[in-house]
């Protein structure tokens, strides 16, 4: 009645399900630790935060104009951390250079009279950031944030050329091992796919409840190519 | 008396206000009169210490409130200013826009601090919207809300900055009411305005003011009626010129 | 612990630095290639054949770049050098087609109605008319996408000798030099894309008149 790959596939699931595992933990500490450090790097290139310009310049451009493999080689080759460690920290650099570009867009998208007008409040730097210009930016640039976070869960793939078993190792091993490399391919490309359709759609809700009545238009950075609209 | 005495701003090498002084009596409304560009702008940047200048004072009741060049502190926030486009806060509700500002810097708690927002909002007959975001309302709304806003920080003096703009006649007449009210509750105005009827029915006193100068200041706005400076001759041809066309 | 490399050391970097520059522009003319026959594909398909070019874009787009190679590796039989020009091609094409459909989407329609009018085929439109005036703004993003592109060759090293396999190699070899192996390859990249970048931003700079920002708090 099934084909007789039917059972290799089901055996080879449970080192997709440990895959699945690394591939989330990376995910979620990478995203959160790099949104937040990308978010301060973002204020500080986009000079909120006073005299740091430079090196919120340089972090940027390094980790733009690096390789993420060659990132992961220094953390895993040079400083020797274990394959986990080294990719979560490459990803933390990466994401947060990357997410610094876009909040930054978001940030000078603000209008300098809305600026003037909180400063003539009276409001601090810090009440000035963290109640007008964040909310507003972030909100401004909820689905260039959407993108970006589905690129940190398919480059979290990285990590499969220092030898940790995520859902792409998981697929090599298994296709290796089963010789079947279309069934285990479309595995694992189905769970990429189920976690950016998961991203999407929960940046969707969040822009739902967050932008709907206020009308805040998106920003489209200038060097931001191919946004992915899903149908 | 809020004194301005020799006021200087350079943007590089234009000269945006030249030696301006002048003096403003409180409790009245003080209209300033000028062509576009002449340094209106400019001037309530500084006096509301959003701009620092070369050199000069504001003086409030024999107080210095700026000087100079010195970093400005306005903790006491005796100047209110009305920006031209309003700038409200796009995520913020009405209420929110109102309320953020003293939570924030007075400290007041949230309940308090709605409690004298909805108030305000009642005052400028715009209660009903106090819970929608600035990009649901009209212009005239909109700017109801930035003066409600402004007030909230309980300022003496508030400027605003050409308030007729992209107004409605009716409206105007509307705007003219709400500044009335504002002065009997004992604030002091000074507003911008190139628009001569609504500086003739509103003014106390008016202010010309040409290329960062004080041309002349009268009582009322006299100095509309029997212009003597030929700047304001101009002016004036200009303005009717400009108020036909649109008709 | 000496931090000097051997000059074989060196030259084994530098062979590297020479195939990874060739895989790039060989890699960038095909996805280029590639990338416009995608967009023409969907500019020209009636509805029905839609589905095909929108099945290989997103798809690809949803992909993640290292286990696309993977496969690839693992099944395509052909030399390693073709095999990873095959590889980066056909992924970063995706992301032109998309960069030239959008670009393409936001021209005056009008100007192609016209040209319809006059007879011109859907071919020629493509060709002459939406093309063309889009290209201004799409330099960008492509410069951008072949930058992406120059770093991804670092991922093709399953079975090329480019840069980031001949820093590996060393860096395996003796893990005492892997910091000066990491260093030089980190500069080197560095370099090379932020040239490219910074070529990108002044074209852009350019064609869209951008100021530089000054402080908002005036600080």
């Amino acid at each position: 009645m099934f084909p007789t790959w039917i059972n290799a596939v089901i055996e080879g699931l449970p080192l997709f399900g440990e895959g699945l595992r690394t591939t989330l933990s990376l995910f979620f500490q990478a995203g959160v630790i790099g949104f937040v450090l990308g978010c301060i790097v973002a204020l500080g290139k986009s000079r909120y935060i006073p005299r740091v310009y430079p090196l919120a310049w340089f972090y940027v451009e390094l980790f733009r104009n690096i390789p993420l493999l060659v990132i992961l080689f220094f953390f895993y080759y040079a400083l020797q951390f274990t394959g986990y460690v080294a990719g979560l920290l490459a990803l933390i650099a990466w994401a947060s250079a990357f997410t610094a570009e876009v909040v930054r867009a978001g940030i000078e998208s603000l209008e300098e009279e809305q600026i003037k007008a909180a400063r003539l409040l009276g409001l601090s730097r810090f009440q000035l950031i963290s109640h007008l210009v964040m909310p507003q930016a972030l909100m401004r640039i909820l689905p260039v944030l959407a993108n970006q976070f589905m690129n940190l869960a398919k480059n979290t793939s990285i990590v499969y050329f220092v030898g940790v078993l995520d859902v792409t190792y998981a697929f090599e091993q298994n296709s290796a091992k089963y010789f079947l490399f279309f069934q285990f391919f479309f595995i694992a490309l189905g769970i990429y796919i189920t976690l950016c359709l998961i991203i999407i759609y929960a940046f969707r809700l969040l822009e739902y409840f967050t932008k709907t009545r206020r009308a805040i238009k998106p920003v489209i950075p200038s060097d931001d190519q191919a946004l992915p609209e899903p149908a | 008396m809020l004194k301005v005495k020799h006021l200087t701003k350079r943007y590089d090498t234009h000269v945006a206000l030249d030696d301006f002084s002048a003096e403003f009596p409180l409790g009245c409304i003080n209209v300033i009169i000028g062509p576009s560009g002449c340094g209106k702008t400019t001037l309530f940047s500084c006096i509301s210490g959003l701009e620092p200048f070369e050199q000069g004072v504001i003086e409030y009741n024999g107080n210095v409130l700026i000087e100079g060049n010195r970093p400005v502190k306005q903790d006491t926030h005796v100047i209110g200013y009305v920006l031209q486009g309003f700038s409200l806060f796009a995520h913020l509700t009405v209420l929110d826009n109102l309320t953020l500002a003293p939570r924030l810097v007075h400290k007041l708690p949230r309940k308090d601090a709605e409690a004298r927002a909805r108030e305000m909002l009642e005052k400028m007959h715009i209660l009903d919207k106090q819970h929608d975001y600035p990009n649901q309302l009209s212009g005239g709304q909109q700017q109801r809300v930035a003066i409600a806003r402004a007030i909230m920080m309980n300022p003496r003096v508030l400027l605003l900055d050409e308030p007729t703009n992209a107004l409605d006649p009716q409206l105007v007449y509307a705007l003219e009411k709400t500044i009335k009210e504002l002065v009997a509750d004992g604030l002091t105005l000074i507003v911008s305005t190139h628009h001569m009827g609504f500086a003739d029915r509103i003014a106390d006193y008016s202010y010309f003011v040409h290329r960062g100068e004080l041309l002349t200041a009268s009582e009322k706005a006299n100095l509309l009626h029997n212009p003597q400076y030929p700047e304001i001759q101009r002016f004036i041809q200009n303005e009717e010129e400009r108020v036909s066309h649109l008709d | 612990m000496d931090f000097l490399l051997t000059t074989s050391d060196l030259m084994l970097l530098w062979q590297g630095l020479q195939m990874t520059v060739l895989l790039a522009c060989v890699a960038s003319i095909f996805t280029l290639l590639l990338g416009i026959a995608v967009a023409l594909y969907r500019f020209l398909m009636p509805g029905p054949f839609q589905w095909v070019g929108t099945l290989y874009v997103d798809g690809i787009r949803s992909m993640p770049l290292v286990l696309y190679l993977v496969l690839v590796f693992t099944i395509l039989p052909v030399p390693p050098f073709q095999r990873a020009v095959f590889a980066l091609a056909t992924f970063n094409a995706a992301f032109i087609a998309e960069v030239i459909r959008s670009a393409v989407q936001s021209l005056d329609k009008n100007q192609m109605r016209a040209a319809a009018l006059l007879g011109m085929s859907d071919y020629q439109i493509f060709m002459t008319i939406a093309l063309p005036q889009s290209l201004a703004r799409m330099i960008p993003a492509f410069i951008n996408q072949f930058n992406t592109l120059l770093k991804d060759t670092s991922l093709v090293s399953l079975g090329t000798l480019e840069l980031a396999k001949a820093g590996e190699i060393l860096m395996e070899r003796a893990w005492g030099h892997s910091f000066t192996v990491i260093l030089i390859m980190g500069v080197v990249y560095f370099f090379v894309c932020l040239g490219l970048s910074v070529l990108g931003q002044s074209l852009e700079k350019v064609m869209r008149p951008w100021k530089r920002r000054k402080a908002p708090l005036g600080g």
